[in-house]
């Protein structure tokens, strides 16, 4: 099963680029001028093109830092961005606090050695702080990827920073509800689970010290807290932690999390550390299941898998071509084709599925609302909730891991 | 009873050896070399505790004191302190006396299979303190456990008296990690480079032979005792895993749960604000090595010198109960990390017996078949190899340096040795990558495996130098001697008589380092590239995503599958090659 999976993947991205007519560099070529910063004709959008893939060759070479999961999960995507160009990828990764204590340590030494930063959370905000990511507009030049208006579901760039200048995201991740929800389909009967109609009901007694969340007053979970708070309120999470007594997580402990649901020591989850293990254990045969029925507060749909361009990158016209691939049409083909997380899409319509599941598939081009993360109010409530979360569990000297 | 008259020659200087000048040229260079690299890292993350800047290695730096008054003011610190002591004392007290009970018998006694029960406690070490510490989940995990559930069995039991989440179950988990493995297997060596004419004297002037371990062999032994209790106290305050991963399900947290969290569960770590809270150790090392100076200084404890003859007690009709003993507690130490890393490596998810299909050998293919596992392996394999073989002639001619000689500055090498063992790895590692990013001569090697080569090589000083100066204060100068009359410049002598008589501990810090290199993350993690990562490593990136746990399991495995491939032949290689201490073995062979 372990080796029919690549196998079967290899396979299907072989018949996938032969569909698309293969990728050879000068095929992506842009037709069109739009709003491509380095050329003001076809020709010239052409030449400028043309002139970064050489350039890009040339240096030969690409260095990628990824987080514990993308470092993981996201090699077969790379290399397929090392196969159309002959360019050698290089992928580190690690602990985001490890990975990024160490490229700023080696910055503040004027010793440059990453160019493509694909980090989570935690690891992009050290980076944005840093002042270490170059402004990505100017770089995106390939007209598929500047004209976002026909085969994009969200039209507007993705943004993943504050700013809205220095990362993006390459994937959509659609859910059925505001955050992700899981259960243990022994310990909930199809009764009470019909029960929840929306999130309020998980505020019922009945439920009483049978949920589990994430160290939210970390900063775990960071996505669903926000929007939950954006959607829900301050008084949910309240009533929450004052009446229903949840389980937290140590954070981080995502494998603790996800046996207890999947050996029934806890019936709901919610704000999981990550949904890698709880997808593994339903895999397994484990009672293990995620709420694929949309509540009141309705569905979501959200940016996910960040891509950002250091500054002083040892290779700055490979991490360029990198960047304009990622959400190009062959990028992100290949994206579908080769990604090995079951919870994503592109961000692109008029590319193949893929080995994307139907599910995730049809929920990422879903009507659900859509949260941006450099929204206001997005930033409003990222700020309030850890500020009230983290007073909270002081005052009711919740201890995770218990 | 007064202790025997021991005393030989004192040390001398380092014969054979052109006078004073090249001696201190020789000490001079070798202090500040070795100095400056194991010291430089701890002054860079004592000045970097100053920083009050937001993240720490973003410039520009402001300085201040905010960071020692804010440490000491996280919530709890005071109780994590009291809890680590908590443990530590309770496993100490039962591990020591233990370890030095079971050392003095494999040691000192006839009993069988000597040898054999003596390297089940290097396998139990070998095991990775997190495996034993989740095979004891699986056993006595309040709802779950395997025992709880064989005690249900039992007519009237309703629920199994076992609970691993608890202080008890701590202390338990440690004992059977390497609480008492690691001192036997550092101790037995010692025990064994006793005169057994000592002993002789002790049973003819009447004494038993309780009263005779008791009166004679554990005092002759006190430095190799003092050394390793001084290695545990400095140790106090950076025990982790274990309590981590059992004490954080009843919030029960020790002092360097407090580092961890300030330097892996802030979105911008406060390593400022750990490393003060790290500094505790200094304090302890301040009262360690004046205090194991004096005790060790005080008298000499030659126990091998030209007249030496290796001796058994007879343990009578005790040979067998003991023994029995000993091999219980021998599978107890291996038997529950073997079981979770073998079986567990095989199941579709450890710990649940429920999966379909249960058993599968995915994590396996998804180890073996990792694009970085053939590189990781042989950067481990050419790692593990180097420290194996160089670390115990480093360290040995440190201990060599500081015990049997009187060379200026000898005490302040081995303060620095000391002081070296502040820090716990989450920091060292920090250090180390400063220290080579802003040292220019240092700067070249970044990236590259040499700097990774140094950094194993070196990571183990100070356990590996002490336990060489605890056999060293009890080999007599006489042999040295008796190279020299014969004509031998030190460095023959050291070769050839020094180092056989040395030679199980060779091996076994050898071992020790070895199995340290193979298996370390903290230290390397910021230093290693891509090209240069190791198994551990890449134990640590499937492991840090949870969904990998088995797939880590596996690697640690690995290791230790390699650990053991290496600890075989050469401990068999130090036996034909060491002193032998059987009654037909005779003088130092």
């Amino acid at each position: 099963m372990g080796t029919k999976r690549p196998l079967l993947a290899i396979l299907s991205a072989g018949i996938l680029v032969t569909a698309c007519g293969g990728t050879p560099a000068a095929s992506t070529a842009p037709t069109a001028s739009t709003a491509a910063s380095a050329a003001a004709t076809p020709d010239a959008a052409t030449k400028a093109w043309d002139d970064l893939v050489a350039a890009a060759k040339k240096e030969g070479e690409l260095s990628i830092v990824g987080g514990p999961e993308g470092s993981q999960q996201d090699g077969p995507w790379y290399d397929q961005f090392a196969k159309q160009y002959g360019i050698k990828v290089t992928l580190t990764g690690g602990s985001a606090s490890d990975v990024a204590t160490r490229m700023l340590a080696e910055r503040a030494q004027n010793v440059y050695t990453i160019d493509i930063a694909g980090l989570g959370g935690s690891g992009t905000t050290r980076f944005l702080q840093a002042k270490v990511l170059d402004p990505l507009a100017p770089l995106l030049i390939n007209p598929e990827v500047t004209d976002r208006s026909k085969n994009f579901g969200v039209k507007e760039p993705m943004w993943a920073d504050p700013e809205q200048k220095y990362c993006q995201y390459v994937a959509i991740q659609g859910l059925p509800n505001i955050g992700d929800f899981y259960y243990n389909s022994q310990k909930v009967s199809q009764a009470e689970l019909d029960t929840i109609k929306s999130y309020k009901d998980l505020l019922d007694p009945r439920w009483k010290g049978r949920i589990v969340i994430g160290d939210i007053s970390t900063g775990e979970a960071s996505r669903d807290t926000t929007v939950a708070w954006m959607v829900l309120g301050q008084s949910w999470f309240d009533t929450l932690l004052r009446t229903q007594a949840p389980h937290v997580a140590v954070n981080g402990d995502e494998r603790w999390y996800a046996d207890g649901v999947a050996r029934g020591d806890f019936a709901i989850a919610l704000f999981p550390p990550g949904t890698a293990s709880l997808q593994q254990a339903g895999a397994q045969g484990l009672p293990v299941k995620e709420m694929t029925r949309t509540l009141a507060e309705g569905a979501a749909v959200q940016g996910i898998q960040r891509v950002c361009v250091m500054n002083k990158a040892p290779h700055p016209n490979a991490a360029k071509l990198f960047l304009n691939w990622s959400l190009m049409k062959d990028g992100q083909a290949a994206l579908n084709a080769f990604t090995n997380r079951t919870d994503r899409a592109s961000v692109r319509t008029d590319v193949p599925q893929g080995k994307v599941a139907n599910d995730v598939w049809q929920r990422a081009r879903s009507n659900g609302r859509f949260f941006s993360d450099s929204a206001p109010e997005y930033l409003k409530a990222q700020t309030d909730a850890p500020k009230f979360l983290k007073s909270l569990f002081a005052e009711l000297k919740i201890v995770p891991g218990k | 009873m007064t202790t025997p008259n021991l005393a030989v020659p004192a040390a001398r200087p380092l014969a054979g050896l052109p006078r004073t000048g090249f001696k201190t040229f020789l000490m001079a260079a070798g202090l500040l070399v070795l100095g400056a690299y194991l010291v430089y890292p701890l002054l860079l993350l004592l000045v970097m505790s100053f920083n009050t800047a937001p993240d720490v290695v973003v410039p520009p730096y402001q300085f201040g004191l905010t960071n020692w008054t804010q440490a000491w003011s996280t919530p709890g610190i005071f109780e994590s302190l009291r809890n680590s002591f908590i443990i530590w004392a309770s496993v100490l007290s039962i591990s020591f006396p233990t370890a030095v009970a079971i050392s003095l018998v494999l040691a000192r006694t006839n009993i069988p299979h000597t040898h054999k029960l003596e390297f089940m406690f290097w396998i139990a070490y070998i095991f990775p303190s997190v495996a034993t510490t989740l095979g004891w989940i699986m056993l006595m995990a309040p709802e779950w456990g395997f025992l709880n559930k064989l005690a249900e069995m039992v007519p009237f039991v309703e629920k199994g008296p076992f609970n691993i989440y608890s202080v008890p179950g701590i202390v338990w988990a440690k004992l059977m990690g390497d609480g008492i493995a690691f001192k036997v297997i550092l101790l037995t060596p010692a025990f064994r480079n006793m005169d057994g004419a000592l002993e002789e004297a002790s049973r003819v002037s009447g004494s038993s032979n309780l009263r005779t371990m008791l009166r004679v062999t554990i005092p002759m032994m006190i430095s190799p005792i003092v050394l390793i209790l001084s290695l545990q106290l400095v140790r106090m305050f950076q025990g982790f895993d274990t309590e981590y991963i059992l004490g954080a399900k009843f919030g029960f947290f020790v002092y360097s749960t407090q580092i961890y969290r300030l330097v892996r569960l802030e979105v911008i770590p406060q390593y400022q604000q750990a490393v003060v809270l790290a500094s505790v150790t200094l304090l302890l090392i301040a009262i360690v090595i004046p205090l194991q100076q004096w005790i060790v200084g005080r008298r000499r404890y030659t126990t091998v010198d030209s007249a030496f003859r290796p001796g058994l007690i007879d343990l009578g009709r005790f040979r067998g109960p003991i023994f029995a003993v000993i091999v219980v507690l021998t599978i107890l130490l291996t038997v529950a990390p073997a079981f979770v890393i073998f079986v567990g490596s095989f199941m579709a998810r450890v710990g649940f017996f429920n999966t379909t299909p249960l058993f599968t050998p995915i994590h396996w293919q998804k180890v073996l078949g990792d694009r970085q596992f053939q590189t990781a392996l042989a950067t481990t394999l050419t790692l593990a190899t180097t420290a194996g073989v160089l670390s115990p002639i480093l360290f040995s001619l440190l201990a060599y340096v500081i015990v049997r000689t009187r060379m200026a500055g000898r005490s302040i090498l081995d303060g620095l040795i000391w002081l070296s063992a502040a820090m716990p790895g989450i920091l060292v590692g920090l250090g180390l990558l400063l220290m080579y990013l802003t040292t220019p001569g240092l700067k070249v090697m970044f990236g590259t495996i040499w700097i990774l080569l140094i950094v194993v090589v070196i990571s183990g000083v100070t356990t590996g130098t002490n336990v060489f100066k605890g056999v060293l204060v009890q080999i007599g100068a006489s042999l040295e001697e008796a190279g020299r009359v014969s004509g031998a410049g030190w460095i023959r002598t050291y070769f050839r008589i020094v180092i056989p008589v040395l030679m199980p501990t060779m091996v076994l810090v050898g071992m020790l380092n070895f199995v340290a290199a193979a298996s370390m993350t903290s230290n390397v993690i910021l230093l290693a590239s891509r090209e240069t990562n190791t198994l551990s490593i890449l134990a640590l990136q499937f492991s840090a995503s949870g969904a990998n746990l088995e797939e880590a399991g596996i690697i640690s495995l690995i290791i230790m599958l390699l650990t053991m491939g290496v600890a075989l032949p050469m401990r068999a290689l130090a036996l034909r090659l060491g002193v032998r201490h059987d009654p037909a073995g005779g003088h130092l062979s």
